[in-house]
């Protein structure tokens, strides 16, 4: 059993995070960002810029870090909360493959939930439109729908990953991982990352956007980033958050809740 | 000999008997509300329960802290007390429902409790009732606090009795939108988080709803022609999509400016506004109480 992926515990977290309800819990931002979309493209002609604030805030502000939240803290949060982790870690598996395989079993997830469905919306919204002053309507760029569509996807693909490296560590890190990490997406995503361009250089969407601008320059899309930067501080980020679930569940002990 | 009074209750397990006198539900009804409120805010719990709360609170005083010194120095006062900020004031309350609301009542559902409670002389509506209770006036210390701060910052520099009185007469309406917003955020957050026992999800689906429905709000009201241009049905109607707006909707149907919060003037849709977040109000405490008819599945 040796190896970075254990596909054991790979198919045991799979069945644990699909089971029951739950799915739908995941599903539903993903179905509200294709009717919106589908409503907006029915109503609007795509001269407003909308598709790029759809897909762009809504798609990388909301719609990614809440699917990467619930999955990414449930994987290995849910059995740290009833204890069962115990079971798991008492197994001769490296603590680093299990980190590893759940980190890769949300990842997957995320895509299907979150960035297969900013692809479909993008090709639905069909190619955002560049103003180059920004809500000007003179002078729109069009942009194809391909392009558009695979920068938004690559990006969307990025901020997966480095989300669910993020929220691994968080469940590892505390018990109350969704509490804190909806903190942390609202308060340091959505708010400061959009405000004080300082925070952008450590902010995950913007990561994300960052490298959809690399295959689409479209301003609406407000990436605050470099391509370059983006992938650097995707990539240290990334890394630092699983090297620090592994130590974190190294030296894991369980607390009994105080009451 | 047993007690008539306490017939119909189990309390006589065999042990030593109290033969005392039982302070009865409203006692029951207070002492569940006073130990929810204080579980709102994580006291009486761990270390780690106070952390959400504390800096919730932290956060949405902030401003009202920058602004006692801003006035100091002489500036205007910087934020409405109707509106505060809005952004800050819709992400902190939802922070502090989705972590708090599954904390006072996820965990009865979760360890089994409520058979344990309902066997006492309290009524069925009684526990959502308490709970109700609590949540709406945890959320009043959150919203109003910072108001209030934000007051006497201002007046601690102003001059004058009629400087003053200006100061008390923006606060009123101020303190009356926290209060819609506290009743209505408490039901929200209390229907959603008892749909299930498990703490981490109910979190997720009070946060999910929320956040969804304010973006989504925010963007159809962009999407519409934005704060600016409210002249279209579509971005009037647009705010009744999400709490946040409906509320920001009501404010200014009843006087508030248009300019400052969530949504554009709602014009002739303003009763509209009224009447939906009502039905939202009335919606979730019939749920709320449904939901706690019968609880034999947690």
């Amino acid at each position: 059993m040796s190896g970075l992926v254990n596909p054991t515990v790979a198919r045991i977290t799979l069945r644990a995070t699909l089971s029951r309800k739950r799915a739908l819990l995941f599903a539903i931002p993903a179905a509200v960002l294709i009717v919106l979309t589908l409503v907006l493209k029915a109503t609007h002609a795509p001269s407003r810029a909308w598709p790029s604030h759809v897909l762009g805030t809504f798609g990388f502000s909301v719609l990614l870090p809440l699917t990467a939240l619930i999955i990414g803290t449930s994987v290995l949060g849910a059995e740290v909360d009833d204890g069962s982790i115990v079971h798991l870690l008492a197994t001769p598996v490296r603590r680093f493959s299990v980190v590893a395989t759940k980190f890769g079993v949300a990842t997957g997830l995320t895509i299907v939930f979150a960035a297969v469905p900013e692809l479909i919306a993008a090709l639905i919204a069909g190619g955002g439109s560049a103003s180059p002053l920004g809500g000007d309507k003179v002078g729109l760029v069009s942009i194809s729908t391909s392009q558009f569509a695979t920068g938004l996807f690559v990006g969307a693909l990025a901020c997966s990953v480095i989300y669910n490296a993020v929220f691994v560590m968080v469940s590892v890190a505390t018990t109350r991982a969704i509490a804190v990490g909806l903190l942390y997406v609202l308060v340091w995503e959505t708010l400061l990352a959009n405000f004080v361009s300082g925070v952008r250089l450590l902010s995950v969407s913007h990561y994300g956007l960052g490298i959809a601008g690399g295959f689409v320059t479209d301003p609406a899309l407000q990436a605050g980033l470099g391509v370059l930067t983006s992938v650097v501080m995707g990539i240290i980020v990334t890394a630092a958050a699983l090297l620090l679930a592994v130590s974190l569940l190294s030296s894991f002990t369980l607390k009994g809740e105080p009451a | 000999m047993p007690d008539p009074q306490a017939a119909g209750v189990i309390h006589d397990l065999g042990y030593r008997g109290y033969d005392g006198p039982r302070l009865g539900r409203a006692q029951i009804v207070r002492a569940l509300t006073w130990h929810s409120f204080r579980s709102a805010f994580g006291i009486g719990r761990g270390v780690k329960g106070k952390i959400v709360p504390l800096l919730a609170v932290i956060a949405m005083c902030l401003p009202a802290l920058v602004n006692a010194f801003a006035v100091a120095s002489g500036n205007q006062r910087l934020f409405g007390y109707d509106v505060y900020v809005p952004s800050l004031r819709a992400a902190v309350v939802i922070v502090f429902i989705s972590a708090q609301a599954p904390e006072l009542v996820s965990r009865d559902l979760r360890s089994r409790v409520l058979p344990l409670y309902f066997c006492r002389p309290l009524r069925r509506g009684d526990y959502p009732l308490a709970k109700y209770l609590a949540m709406t006036a945890a959320l009043l210390i959150l919203i109003e606090v910072p108001l209030v701060v934000l007051y006497l910052g201002t007046i601690a520099s102003a001059n004058g009795g009629s400087a003053v009185w200006t100061q008390t007469r923006a606060l009123i309406p101020g303190l009356g939108v926290g209060l819609m917003w506290a009743v209505l955020f408490a039901a929200i957050g209390l229907v959603l988080a008892s749909l299930t026992g498990r703490r981490a999800y109910s979190t997720g689906v009070v946060a999910i709803s929320c956040i969804l429905t304010f973006f989504l709000a925010l963007l159809l009201i962009d999407a519409e022609g934005g704060m600016k241009d409210a002249t279209s049905t579509g971005a009037r109607v647009a705010g009744l999509f999400s709490p946040f707006t409906i509320l920001d909707g009501v404010r200014v149907w009843l006087g508030g400016d248009p300019g400052t919060g969530l949504v554009p003037d709602p014009g002739g849709y303003g009763p509209l506004y009224g009447v939906v977040a009502v039905i939202l109000l009335a919606a979730c405490l019939a749920g709320l109480a449904a939901r706690y008819r019968k609880v034999s599945q947690a």
